[in-house]
């Protein structure tokens, strides 16, 4: 077993299909996939091919494609991530591995100032399209230095796309893009939270490329967009406020970047009161960009109290006094029912 | 590769980069530019001994590499005037520039940072094409420099790496920042390494010989070659100026380049009517190229900020 921590068991929070996977199924689906669609697809990362295999979705590549395109790397991130970007521009498909958010920080020099700036700063001559796979993970005292999600931080970059998969049908069709299909370079940002997350995935091979945010749950008091584990959160929270009588609609936001808000400014428009919940901190986040710009599409006349934002704590992640720090479904539910109160029943 | 052939493609570089000097100063160019004046010989013996489909990265100072490389001199100046013929379209300036057709993917102005993204090229090569990167004393300051080394060295990557070990990080001398020759990183991770004294590295015939044999040597599979090349630069860190004159490094400085200066041992080995009938040729091409892309269309962007 291994050290999954508090990793929790989920509610069953999607509809069944004909063929369900977990979130981490999906994403070794995925893998095995891109690597048999394209000869020229390379995985590496730290421990890709270690018995726990990135928290099994990496297992059994390196027999199944062999150590010349699945291989174990030094731990030294800016390499990783280089090697990533120099691969491509030979013209190969990389799918580079960074199993925890927080080593990302080391190679940023790569992902910000190199993957992301190589299209543009060459008018579109030279490419570098690759997919960088990221895990967030929290709990099981992991503290400030292995609890972090730092998505919008990645965001903040022209020429990055990021990725934040909710649903495991989007874990895999999102990876699947970024390997086979992208120009640029993707981030795919993970988070292990979901790991055990059910949900309906389709066989074949399908990419999801960035588009707009899905109405996960339908509903029309008031409108909780969120990301990744976020959304897990926020379907909790939904269904506690649906015993009192409060009906959410919840929003898988999907992508970050390239951002699209316009199924938020249409469910805005018909609850008038807007949650952001964010895997990430509260300030210069994710929150504040959804907020900002919905409210530059929808007249503040549509709306019947101030947007709330719901994200980590203005400090670092602490070892112990997890379930205080971390925002739930209870803090959710409670925000939503202020905001109706406030409002008045639509 | 013929003693005229290289010594055209050094005269080249810096006839070129003599007119950058001649107008710089009326501002013609709106984006910094690096000089490789004093250093050119290093990039026109390397890029004799590759091939068009090798895959070459460089910095910030890389218009050496650029033209050596075969590079289109309009192509060149464009990007320098921020004209659309520009070899990135104007995007890039002096410090980005590229060549998908003569295998340059193109150069960085974070130094250190074409190390690792060069490993990768090397490692996405199939022989008997390899990867080659220039780079600066500077970029081995980075803690990139020993992660590529590392990582190259052990795959057996087919990479060059070239180090021009001019003994300044813009005007910080290697005395505060080095405690060892980026070579002797390289050796003490077992890679083959050569370790070039100036004279040698200033005669670019001397230079071109040296490196043949290591050279073919990567290409056969026989693992990475670190060359360290020392070597000297005439003017500023950025732009124009005699930043030795007016004090930003030793006064010893200048003297190497009188002694070392690549253009000036070039011409000792070649009949003087010979390089210069050369040098007029290139001139009359350096002009033409530098006219035509001044009046080619600029690249003109339009953002909405409202």
């Amino acid at each position: 077993m291994s050290n999954w921590g508090t990793t929790p068991k989920l509610p069953p929070l999607l509809a069944k299909g004909p063929r369900d996977l977990t979130y981490q199924q999906a994403i070794a689906e995925a893998m095995r996939q891109a690597m048999a669609a394209d000869t020229r697809v390379r995985v590496f990362g730290e421990g890709v091919t270690d018995q726990a295999g990135t928290y099994g979705t990496t297992q059994g590549l390196e027999q199944q494609f062999g150590a010349d395109r699945v291989f174990d790397v030094p731990t030294a991130e800016s390499i990783i991530t280089g090697v990533g970007i120099g691969m491509s521009l030979a013209g190969l498909r990389p799918i580079v591995v960074h199993p925890r958010n927080d080593f990302l920080l080391v190679g940023l020099d790569q992902i910000a100032n190199h993957a992301a700036k190589w299209r543009l700063m060459f008018a579109g001559r030279v490419q570098a399209p690759m997919a960088i796979r990221s895990v967030a993970c929290r709990g099981w005292g992991s503290a400030a230095q292995h609890s972090q999600a730092l998505h919008a931080v990645l965001a903040h970059f022209p020429g990055l796309e990021v990725a934040m998969p909710f649903t495991p049908a989007d874990a895999k069709g999102m990876l699947l893009y970024a390997a086979l299909d992208a120009a640029g370079p993707v981030m795919i940002m993970e988070h292990k939270w979901l790991w055990n997350l059910c949900g309906p995935v389709d066989e074949a091979v399908y990419t999801c490329r960035p588009g707009a945010p899905a109405v996960i749950r339908p509903g029309a008091d008031v409108t909780i967009a969120a990301v990744s584990y976020g959304v897990a959160d926020a379907l909790q929270a939904a269904a506690l406020l649906e015993g009192r009588g409060v009906s959410a609609e919840v929003i898988d936001i999907r992508w970050i970047s390239p951002l699209s808000v316009e199924p938020i400014c249409r469910s805005l428009e018909r609850t008038g009161r807007l949650i952001v919940v964010d895997t990430g901190h509260k300030r210069y986040g994710v929150c504040g960009e959804v907020i900002a710009r919905v409210l530059e599409e929808v007249p503040p006349r549509r709306l019947k109290a101030s947007p709330v934002r719901i994200g980590l704590p203005d400090s670092p992640v602490p070892a112990c006094g997890e379930t205080a720090y971390f925002p739930g479904p209870a803090d959710i539910a409670k925000a939503a029912a202020s905001l109706v109160g406030s409002g008045g029943q639509s | 590769m013929t003693f005229e052939e290289l010594y055209r493609r050094l005269s080249l570089v810096r006839h070129a980069e003599q007119k950058i000097f001649d107008v710089y100063h009326s501002d013609v160019m709106q984006c910094p530019v690096h000089l490789s004046i004093g250093q050119e010989s290093i990039a026109v013996a390397l890029c004799a001994h590759l091939r068009g489909d090798d895959l070459k990265i460089g910095t910030h100072r890389s218009h050496a590499l650029y033209l050596a490389n075969g590079g289109d001199l309009k192509a060149f100046f464009g990007e320098l005037l921020a004209r659309q013929c520009g070899c990135s379209g104007g995007m890039g300036g002096s410090m980005h520039l590229c060549d998908r057709t003569n295998g340059l993917v193109g150069t960085t102005s974070i130094v250190g940072g074409a190390l690792p993204i060069a490993v990768g090229l090397a490692m996405g090569v199939e022989r008997p094409r390899l990867a080659a990167v220039l780079f600066g004393d500077g970029a081995a300051d980075e803690g990139a420099f020993a992660e590529a080394v590392n990582y190259a060295q052990l795959r057996k990557a087919p990479l060059v790496f070239l180090c021009e070990n001019n003994r300044y990080s813009v005007y910080t001398p290697q005395r505060v920042r080095r405690a060892a020759h980026p070579a002797a990183v390289a050796r003490a991770f077992g890679m083959e390494t050569l370790e070039v004294p100036i004279e040698t590295a200033a005669d670019v015939f001397a230079l071109h010989d040296l490196l043949a044999d290591p050279i073919a040597g990567v290409r056969g599979g026989g693992g990475p070659l670190f060359v360290e090349c020392h070597t000297v630069r005439r003017y500023d860190h950025n732009g124009v100026r005699d930043d030795i004159a007016a004090g930003f490094r030793d006064a010893a400085e200048r003297e190497l380049y009188d002694a070392f200066c690549p253009m000036r041992v070039a011409r000792c080995r070649l009949p003087a009517e010979a390089a210069a009938a050369i040098d007029a040729e290139l001139c009359r091409s350096i002009d033409a190229a530098y006219a035509e892309a001044l009046a080619a269309e600029r690249t003109v962007l339009e953002y909405r900020h409202a």
